[in-house]
């Protein structure tokens, strides 16, 4: 699966399945400070990711 | 949690966020009905506006103060009341251009009425000016200032009230920030009932979402733009404060609106047990200062 991070690099993780709660605590981001879209779509943290599957990583900046 | 159960509690159509208390997960529609919701029913249970009220929608063309348009142009109308845009321009290179024009196109599209202000209008100097030699306190004399500035907007366009788009996150955070700095009187302290002649009401519609839910609701609604960041850093405390609580939430959800019970509760208790502090006014500007000389005028170097 591949991952974007929020500074746009892209990363390929050779799990095949994996909650994305988990990928994101392992690359070292809180989930509670992100947002996930999955293959196109915003997703909650429990929902699992699979092989072949987008994972785009949205940091939403501080300052409103 | 596998795609095919990760279906939203109310129409079995995918789920976009998962929330708690209630436990309940969303999809797209029923996310955006249900924020919707929320804020209605806050402002409703806290009664933020009465008929008749003109709102001033405090609106920096950010996240924030965008899904606070977006929401009060809807729901005012419901309440008997009206919304006007007062924009604060500092004068930020590189930053307020950007969000300027993302607020005025907003409320070209909404069809509301908008009123700029400028510190250099106001203070004679765009913000970048005002702190050569002291940029590291950028956010502490642009908040003061800004303060002004928007007490200002409200009073040339003859609102009622002032709506500002803080979020849950910003008002957990203040509310551990100033206990970390011992800081009980302004914990207690409560903008909500304004002061006759000085400030309207200021009213907090977003303050039960988290941030998160405010950038999510506006990605769904298709309103997200990926703007520049204010170049002040904002202030050493507050970035630690943000780091920390982000962590007790996810690990104990519901630690964000516990500490604004907390602060509500202090609130309450203080306003039975003693008067609130007098204030006078600054001989300087005529605005209300617990001192002889406000801080604005202490800022712009009057007080000498
Ligand atoms: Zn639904
Ligand atoms: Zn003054």
């Amino acid at each position: 699966m591949q991952v974007i991070l929020p500074d746009r690099s892209v990363r390929t993780l050779s799990r095949t399945s994996a909650p994305i709660e988990e990928i994101l605590l392992e690359l070292g981001i809180n989930p509670t400070t992100v947002i996930v879209v999955k293959n196109g779509k915003v997703v909650p943290e429990d929902v699992t990711a699979k092989k072949g599957d987008e994972l785009r990583i949205l940091r939403f900046s501080h300052g409103g | 949690m596998s795609s095919a159960e990760n279906r939203c509690s109310l129409c079995r159509e995918p789920a976009v966020a998962r929330l708690t208390g209630p436990e309940r997960r969303l999809c797209a529609a029923h996310f955006i009905e249900d924020a919707g919701a929320r804020v209605l029913a806050a402002m409703k249970h806290e009664c933020m506006v009465s008929p008749g009220d003109r709102v001033a929608v405090g609106l920096s063309g950010g996240k924030d103060s965008t899904a606070l348009l977006l929401l009060l142009h809807r729901f005012l109308p419901t309440l008997g009341a009206t919304p006007v845009a007062v924009t604060v321009d500092e004068g930020i290179a590189g930053y307020r251009e950007e969000t300027l024009r993302a607020a005025r196109d907003l409320t070209g599209e909404l069809g509301v009425e908008h009123a700029i202000v400028t510190f250099a209008d106001l203070f004679g100097e765009d913000l970048d000016r005002l702190l050569v030699g002291r940029e590291s306190q950028g956010c502490t004399v642009c908040g003061v200032l800004r303060r002004r500035a928007l007490a200002e907007a409200v009073k040339r366009v003859g609102a009622t009230k002032l709506a500002t788009g803080h979020n849950l996150d910003d008002e957990a955070q203040s509310v551990l920030m100033n206990v970390l700095r011992g800081d009980l009187p302004r914990l207690r302290q409560d903008t909500s009932t304004g002061q006759p002649g000085h400030f309207v009401p200021r009213i907090k519609p977003l303050a039960v979402l988290s941030e998160k839910e405010i950038v999510t609701y506006l990605l769904l609604r298709a309103y997200y733009r990926d703007l520049p960041e204010c170049p002040y850093a904002g202030t050493a405390l507050r970035s630690e404060v943000r780091t920390m609580l982000a962590g007790l939430e996810h690990r104990r959800p519901g630690t964000m609106v516990r500490l604004l019970q907390f602060r509500d509760g202090v609130r309450g208790s203080a306003r039975a047990a003693e008067p609130a502090k007098a204030l006078s006014t600054c001989r300087i500007c005529g605005e209300l200062t617990s001192g002889e000389v406000c801080q604005v005028c202490r800022l712009l170097g009057k007080g000498e």
